[in-house]
């Protein structure tokens, strides 16, 4: 994602009602005495929903990216669950970004709300009003559980897209599961995708390669699937990345074993062991090692593996190693997994799918 | 039609663009400039966004006394100059891992064995499937003795994989020749196999055009003769001949311009709806328009086509020479470097509505823009003498600043009720903050996937240069004339302007 180098317009606080008619009054300002045209573009509504103080710092970070490919009008909500504050205070202002492209220089406008406890329960009714019409709304909120609340379904209801961005680690298994379920049950409301599946677009690309150029009999064989991660505990993402496979490649779950290895059975009865390891020597967080083995003594072996910001795609078969393809700039940013969100409207089936195998693993 | 499915379950749902198989890529003639222009920036921006297959290659196959890193080190040169890639790069380095340079006559039978053999090799060794992409990156000279070659040497077909070949324009420099070297195709390749390039068909907004058209429901109900008045295209081009006056002085605007790029835009903002988004479907309707236009008559070539030439002028302040003063251009040459033509449609959405279409070299500025102008209200309500009320006008920008705007009359605020137009804009850049895709990179990807949407077909080539054709037979008939001229940097002869004026319209100014 490039840097910022957009313009911040301070702004000020306005009562609640009048917001867009200060808008109106706040546009003719920025635009300056001389009456210059401000152009304003606006291609959805994007609310990013924080309940922490440091999440409006990234906000910013945030907004200001996504405003570079999505002009938006931005809804920062933030809610401070330790404070009582009832009332819903407002603050208007804009972004502007330089021409680019020999285009001219955009503006975009930013209201931010801000509440205490007791405020959520007035949340809905402030936000709803200010959604521009026609638009899109996508939200993006990087603690789920609070979307969960019973306050914010009516708003649910009127986003087309909401983005979660879950804890990068869960504990164990069993934690990956109830986070699935939660998932799930938000998704009975909004559209749902979460920066944990768009971080796995690029190793997701590397097995289909793989599987594009190999024989159908051949993808039967595979026994072992690895995947290693750096840090403690497990990660949601390697999860995800091993019933994306299991889900694709219609493979049953069967059984959950110690040292987190799951197994399943592929439609010709062939045991296929997933296991999650610990990659203490990586350097960066996240899934750092997919493995496929093949075959019954693993006469053949896929390996993918981060090395910096680049994935190198080998084959090792009978001792020799091919390196097979590899991606440079597979580091996405957090900014640029959210704004990659923004150019999807509909239903990502194959995440839910995922999901729902995950789940489906331990019965309530 | 020979086009990759998903059998591959592990592609469902994803987002990224489509990736091809595994296969090669051989260009040949790869050292002249298109490879260096354009090809080798595409083929570099593809790699960067990962949308290379696993196992690609390019094999560069030329004349020239080349190894494998001499030819990487020109590529990275080109690199430079072309996609402003910085020194040390390593992206860059990893990138030009992926060329091998064969040498070799195209003229001659054995290169092309030679290379069959090359290409066995990397397959056997990596395990891959036979898929080859040749690009015909060379002069329209050596077209037929190079497919005739790759024929012999049974590089055309293969059980283990796919072969697709890519022929860059112009196909032909006629009717005759056009169909000549469909024959030849034909004898080697089947259609699905043949890939006819014409690049404005890489543009977003000409793809856009598309999707403007038919994922839009409210444009299609006066998008025909009852609400539009005329349309407008034109190519219009800034530099002279930057140092090809020997080829434009055989070539000229009409074949090198109008007969591809233009009649491409004309069909596409003429066409009816195709049933489905599929290649084939999009081109029967595309053949359709071309089967529509009516043909000029002797009187009509006179009186509907005006050409001229170029002489000196000005332009951003300089001074610049005339076309009869170019290099390679003889003071006596007919060549035209500016056309302008007036058709009709002969189908029931657009009989009547005259369809301009211009070219031009040295004009004021480098533009290629479709403009439809609607038809003024049946009675005018609003103002009076003093009151201009202009028609709405909808014009698709293809480049250099893709986008769209929408024209129409608007009040101003105040007391006054004076009408002024505004316009409403959609940029591509503005709107999605991105760079539009280079055409190439679009068009390389979807010859390797095997989709020919973007592509010409043989029967649309081959109508395109049946209307042209009669138009360059009375030109050679009429033999030495003076062609009209127009100073750099002005819109193109006075005659092109008497041209609309007849009907009562105007050039548009961009």
């Amino acid at each position: 994602m490039s840097d910022s180098t957009n313009t911040f317009i301070q702004g000020y606080e306005v009562a609640l009602p009048a917001i867009e008619k200060e808008l109106v009054k706040f546009w003719k300002n920025v635009a300056g005495e001389e009456d210059a045209a401000v152009t304003r573009a606006t291609t959805m509504n994007f609310i990013y929903l924080g309940s922490e103080e440091s999440e409006m710092d990234k906000a910013a970070t945030m907004v200001a990216d996504i405003i570079q490919h999505h002009p938006a009008r931005i809804l920062l909500i933030n809610i401070n669950l330790t404070s009582k504050q009832e009332k819903i205070t407002a603050h208007v202002n804009a972004y502007c970004q330089p021409p680019q492209h020999g285009g001219k220089q955009i503006c975009c406008e930013q209201i931010t709300l801000q509440t205490g406890q007791p405020g959520i329960a007035h949340l809905s009714g402030a936000i709803l009003p200010l959604l521009l019409p026609d638009l899109p709304v996508f939200l993006f909120c990087p603690q789920p559980d609070i979307l969960a609340r019973k306050e914010f379904s009516a708003l649910l209801q009127l986003v087309n897209r909401t983005i979660l961005e879950s804890t990068p680690h869960c504990g164990d298994f069993a934690s990956a599961v109830e986070k699935a379920k939660l998932l799930l049950k938000l998704h009975n409301s909004a559209r749902l995708s979460d920066t944990a599946w768009g971080g796995l677009t690029m190793w997701r690309e590397a097995l289909a390669q793989f599987f594009d150029n190999l024989p159908t009999q051949a993808a039967t064989t595979l026994s072992r699937v690895t995947i290693s991660a750096s840090g403690e505990g497990l990660l949601f993402s390697s999860v995800l990345l091993l019933f994306w496979l299991a889900s694709r490649l219609q493979w049953k779950f069967t059984a959950r074993q110690e040292k987190n290895q799951i197994l399943f059975v592929n439609g010709e009865g062939r045991q296929i062991v997933g296991e999650f390891g610990e990659d203490r020597k990586a350097e960066d967080e996240g899934i750092s090692k997919i493995v496929l083995e093949f075959g019954k003594a693993n006469e053949g072996q896929l390996v993918c593996y981060r090395e910096k910001d680049r994935m190198v795609i080998q084959w090792n078969l009978g001792g020799e190693t091919a390196i097979i393809n590899t991606f440079d700039n597979i580091h996405i940013s957090r900014e640029k997994l959210v704004c990659d969100e923004l150019d999807f409207l509909g239903e990502d089936i194959i995440f839910i799918e995922t999901l729902k195998a995950i789940a489906s693993t331990i019965q309530d | 039609m020979e086009q990759q499915t998903i059998v591959n379950p592990l592609r469902e749902g994803m987002r990224l663009p489509r990736t091809p198989q595994a296969n090669i890529l051989i260009i040949l003639g790869a050292t002249g400039d298109l490879t260096k222009r354009k090809l080798i920036p595409a083929l570099f921006s593809l790699y960067r966004q990962n949308l290379l297959p696993s196992h690609f290659r390019i094999i560069a196959f030329a004349r020239r006394e080349r190894t494998d890193q001499e030819f990487r080190n020109d590529m990275l040169e080109a690199l430079h100059t072309y996609a402003g890639v910085e020194d040390s790069s390593e992206i860059a380095e990893r990138f030009l891992q992926l060329l091998f340079y064969h040498k070799g006559d195209f003229n001659e039978l054995e290169p092309h064995k030679e290379l069959a053999v090359k290409l066995s090799g990397i397959e056997k060794e990596n395990g891959l499937p036979a898929n080859h992409l040749f690009y015909l990156a060379t002069p329209p000279s050596t077209y037929e003795a190079i497919i005739q070659h790759l024929g012999a040497a049974g590089l055309s077909r293969n059980d283990q994989g796919w072969t697709r070949i890519i022929i860059e324009k112009p196909f032909g420099r006629d009717l005759s020749s056009a169909r000549q070297l469909a024959t030849v195709v034909s004898k080697v390749f089947q259609e699905d196999q043949v890939f006819r390039i014409d690049h404005y068909l890489g543009k977003e907004t000409v793809q856009n055009l598309l999707v403007f058209r038919f994922a839009n429901t409210i444009f299609e109900p006066v998008w025909n003769r009852r609400y539009v008045d005329h349309v407008q295209i034109t190519v219009s081009e800034s530099i002279g001949m930057e140092g090809r006056g020997k080829f434009y002085q055989e070539t000229g605007i009409l074949r090198d311009i109008l007969q591809n790029h233009l009649l491409q835009l004309l069909c596409l903002v003429a066409m009816e709806p195709p049933s489905t988004i599929e290649a084939n479907a999009v081109r029967d309707e595309k053949v359709k328009v071309l089967h529509a236009i009516q043909p000029l008559s002797a009187e009509e070539l006179n009186s509907c086509v005006v050409r001229g030439q170029y002489s000196r002028g000005s332009l951003w302040g300089e001074s610049l020479p005339g076309f009869l003063e170019e290099e390679g251009i003889p003071p006596n040459s007919t060549t035209e470097t500016y056309i302008a033509m007036r058709l009709y449609l002969n189908n029931w959405r657009w009989a009547g509505v005259p369809f301009y279409v211009r070219t031009g070299k040295r004009l004021p500025k480098r533009v290629t823009e479709i403009a439809i102008y609607f038809k003024s209200p049946p009675l005018q309500i609003f103002g009076g003498a003093q009151q201009e009320v202009s028609s709405n006008m909808l014009a698709l920008n293809i480049q250099p600043d893709e986008g769209i705007a929408l024209k129409f009359d608007s009040k101003v605020p105040g007391p006054s009720g004076h009408i002024r137009p505004v316009t409403m804009d959609f940029r591509y850049g503005t709107s999605f903050g991105e760079k539009a895709p280079d055409a190439y990179e679009r068009l390389l990807l979807d010859a390797m996937i095997g989709d020919s949407t973007l592509f010409t077909r043989a029967d649309e080539t081959e109508m395109a240069w049946r209307l042209v054709t009669p138009i360059l037979d009375a030109w050679q008939e009429m033999g030495q004339v003076s062609l009209p001229q127009y100073p750099v940097g002005t819109w193109g002869p006075i005659e092109a302007d008497h041209l609309l004026a007849r009907n009562g319209h105007i050039w548009r100014r961009l």
